[in-house]
């Protein structure tokens, strides 16, 4: 049953199965979540749990429209946060990583380092950070920085480690070191950084709202949700949590639809 | 039927590649990656005191690296050594992390088979997943803390849940590569679906479930930490963080301590998991140890 | 199935295989009648996409046939895969690569609970049966792309099936490998007794290695040619030179372009 269903559907209609979304994709998911909401808000009104300790979807939802101009303007000061902390992290992270590149011991200790470096835990250095910045909105930057920067480097060392026939040809035509970044090398490294964008960016999202939870600027979605949290305001607390996801799947469709306009070029993106 | 007998065709002996003592290979390898990172922890902190040089910032926004260092020697108020202090409180987190990392890899993997396996639960819940993976921890936390108090069980819940997603789509991505043809060579041998799970599915995944691991390990340390922080905890990495970011003021050095006390857990945690992968896929495994 | 005196190693009658998908329906397989005796060696030639794998999937129970009939050795395939009277060579050696050389062979023994003693003493003959004997503890990116495909067919051996049913198994090797690996598959061949369905798209090499060959068409997939091959066996190096094999190559050609002008 099984290998017929996939050997045959790649047969006839491979052209244009990319622009038909089935059904499934779209339908099941919203299925099971309205399954899981419709059995949190059962399990709540059902068995009398108090707002204070966990609020019914329905409750949460009308908060979150009513409260909905000041959570966007909210989530609007996390992600401009987020984002300046990815620029610059990525900026460090592809530079460093070019500067590198040629050097083998170093790009591979660097490597190994950055891969450790993801381990790092956030909340344990975000107080260091604000020794450097203050209890500022800088000092959320920075920590976004520091936790993108070597996935970053990470991916863009790999982008830049490739060597194919291009080399040769490029090298065949003599070009200058000009045209060899911008034809070959950068494009080539593309697909790399994009990929960290993928994971960054998401990521990016959260170490801002945990870093505002301890502090920063005061009109931010972890700063409003610490302090709904002390007021013990349940409600106010998870309508900033709606909009923290809501948030996070909107950076990561549009990293994903930067991504495909990038790569249009790009073998594996055909067909996605 | 004629048939050939045994010695007219000759026997072909096609060459293969010398393989060469991959033990000692790797274990050279692995040594010369512990020198550079050595040489890198060095050379980091001679970055530090350059730039404390450079900058000409005070001791008490940048420590030099040997105050730091000697604070560690250093008695509490409560007359206890300052390094074994921190290992205590490290302690605490680590077993939360540990537990919390358990529970979450076992219901991760189950998770994960069974979205691979069955392609209704895996439409439906794939996508959900990776939602549920923006929701700030933290935010909830206060919640938990609610229902189950400061102790050990909000902390296992907390770690539980970070450590469970990245072990789920790691499991379910790597079930799904498996390529076609070996599904089909196990299904003309008459397997049983344990049995191509046992022999096949989990042995094509791990090096990716290992990867998945790694994540979560991490996570896991993170979200013992976060567990520890607000609420009226007794002890752990969190708690120490929060009092000494409190008294940054008349103790810089103490907050650098823990910081990177904090970070070396992180990496044990990793590490661990990648020599545990190292061992299990030999030359499957992803990167090096270090 | 019923009323034959003799039971025939594989046997399909009008055999029909219809895939139907989004894009419409694809007749794959149509009235295909085929007969090999046991110990036969047959050969399947074709143009690509003419069902030829098809065909060899409905035999190995890996496709279910939409009309007709089909047996392996006188059973449905899925009692013969039961039973494990036939091997299956894949198209990529399909090895697992975290196993050793020697486990890889063991894979099939270990589904069907063979103790371990057992199953390695097996492997290791089929090992030395392919003249692999000696890389038993290598793993399988130690082993170039023939000795992988070699693995494959120890494997394939393992359960000693008395059919053996190969999917181009050598299409993805260069010529100078393939024809070693033809002469060692006569060589297995001469000293096993089982019947061989072999697909494949180079036409010396059917003709090299069969006693039989059914030429198909594509779209619909039908069987538009038997030829005997009367090469006397055993074969070598020598029969490539014999004029007859020329011409029989000269046959089979005559016959796929006649079987594509029929398809078009």
């Amino acid at each position: 049953m099984t290998t017929e269903g996939v050997t045959l559907a790649e047969e006839p209609d491979s052209k244009d199965s990319g622009k038909r979304l089935p059904i499934g994709v779209v339908l099941t998911p919203t299925i099971f979540f309205a399954a899981f909401l419709a059995i949190w808000e059962l399990a709540v009104r059902l068995g009398d749990v108090q707002v204070l300790m966990l609020p019914a979807p329905s409750v949460i939802w009308s908060r979150f429209i009513k409260d909905f101009g000041l959570l966007v303007e909210l989530a609007v000061n996390t992600g401009t946060e987020a984002g300046k902390g990815v620029l610059i992290g990525s900026f460090i992270a592809i530079g460093l990583a070019g500067l590198v590149h040629g050097i083998g011991w170093l790009n591979q200790g660097l490597l190994s380092y950055s891969s450790t470096v993801k381990a790092l835990p956030v909340v344990a250095l975000y107080p260091v950070m604000t020794i450097f910045f203050g209890v500022t909105s800088k000092a959320v930057v920075a920590m976004v920085a520091v936790g993108v920067a070597p996935i970053m480097f990470t991916f863009a060392s790999r982008g830049f480690s490739g060597t194919s026939e291009h080399d040769d040809l490029m090298r065949s035509i003599s070009a200058n070191w000009r045209i060899r970044m911008t034809a070959l090398v950068l494009p080539r490294a593309l697909p790399y950084v994009m990929a960290g964008l993928r994971t960054a960016v998401p990521l990016s999202i959260i170490i801002s709202i945990i870093s505002e939870y301890f502090g920063g600027s005061v009109s931010t979605l972890g700063a409003y949700i610490r302090r709904e949290s002390t007021m013990l305001h349940t409600v106010q607390v998870w309508s900033a949590i709606v909009m923290a996801c809501l948030l996070g799947v909107l950076v990561f469709v549009a990293v994903s639809l930067l991504d495909r306009y990038f790569l249009r070029w790009h073998s594996s993106r055909r067909e996605t | 039927m004629s048939k050939t007998d045994l010695g007219s065709s000759p026997v072909l002996s096609e060459e293969s590649e010398d393989i060469s003592n991959p033990i000692g290979e790797r274990l050279r390898a692995g040594i010369r990656q512990i020198l550079v990172a050595i040489f890198l922890l060095v050379i980091a902190a001679a970055l530090w005191e350059l730039a404390k040089f450079v900058t000409g910032t005070g001791d008490r926004t940048m420590p030099h690296v040997w105050d730091i260092l000697a604070f560690l020697g250093s008695t509490t108020s409560q007359n206890e050594n300052y390094t074994w202090f921190l290992v205590k409180n490290a302690w605490s987190t680590a077993k939360a992390s540990l537990v919390g990392l358990l529970v979450g890899t076992v219901f991760g993997l189950t998770t994960g088979i069974s979205i691979a396996r069955s392609k209704f639960v895996g439409n439906g819940l794939m996508p959900l997943i990776v939602a549920a993976q923006a929701v700030p921890i933290v935010a909830i936390a206060p919640a938990l803390v609610l229902w189950l108090g400061t102790g050990g069980v909000t902390k296992t819940v907390i770690t539980t849940y970070l450590t469970f997603f990245p072990v789920t789509v790691a499991t379910a991505r790597g079930i799904q590569s498996v390529p076609q043809e070996s599904h089909e060579l196990l299904q003309t041998y008459g397997a049983s679906k344990r049995t191509s799970l046992r022999l096949l599915e989990i042995p094509f995944a791990s090096p990716l479930i290992f990867v998945g691991l790694e994540t979560a390990a991490a996570f896991s340390v993170v979200g013992a930490i976060v567990a520890e922080l607000p609420f009226g905890s007794k002890e752990g990495l969190g708690v120490v963080i929060l009092t000494s970011w409190q008294f940054y003021i008349t103790e810089p050095r103490a907050l650098y301590c823990v910081a990177l006390t904090s970070c070396v857990l992180g990496a044990i945690f990793v590490l661990s998991v990648r020599l545990v992968a190292y061992f299990a896929l030999g030359p499957r495994s992803q990167g090096e140890v270090l | 199935m019923a009323g034959e005196s003799e039971t025939l190693g594989l046997h399909a009658a009008k055999l029909g295989k219809r895939f139907s998908s989004k894009g419409g329906d694809v007749q794959a397989l149509e009235e295909v009648d085929l007969e090999v005796k046991q110990g036969g060696f047959m050969s399947i030639i074709g143009p690509s996409g003419c069902g030829k794998s098809t065909l060899l999937r409905a035999f190995s129970d890996l496709v279910e046939p939409s009309t007709g009939e089909i047996s392996v050795n006188g059973k449905m395939p899925a009692e013969a895969r039961a039973a494990r009277e036939f091997g299956v060579v894949f198209q990529s050696p399909n090895l697992l690569p975290w196993r050793t050389v020697l486990r890889n062979v063991t894979l099939p023994l270990q589904v069907m609970g063979v103790d371990r003693p057992t199953r390695n003493q097996t492997a290791l003959e089929m090992l030395e049966l392919v003249g692999l004997g000696s890389f038993a503890r290598h793993h399988p990116w130690q082993l170039s792309g023939g000795m992988q495909q070699r693995v494959a067919i120890a494997r394939a051996l393992s359960t000693n099936p008395s059919v053996l049913l190969m999917d181009e198994p050598f299409g993805a090797l260069d010529e100078i490998t393939r024809d070693r690996l033809n002469l060692e598959l006569m060589r297995i061949w001469g000293q096993l007794s089982a019947t061989i369905l072999f697909i494949t798209h180079s036409i010396t090499e059917a003709v090299f290695l069969s006693s039989q060959i059914a030429v198909m068409s594509s779209r619909p997939g039908r069987i538009t040619e038997l030829i005997d091959v009367n090469l006397p066996y055993p074969r070598n190096t020598e029969t490539r030179d014999m004029p007859e094999f020329y011409e029989l190559v000269i046959e089979v050609r005559r016959a796929l372009v006649e079987a594509s002008a029929v398809a078009s």
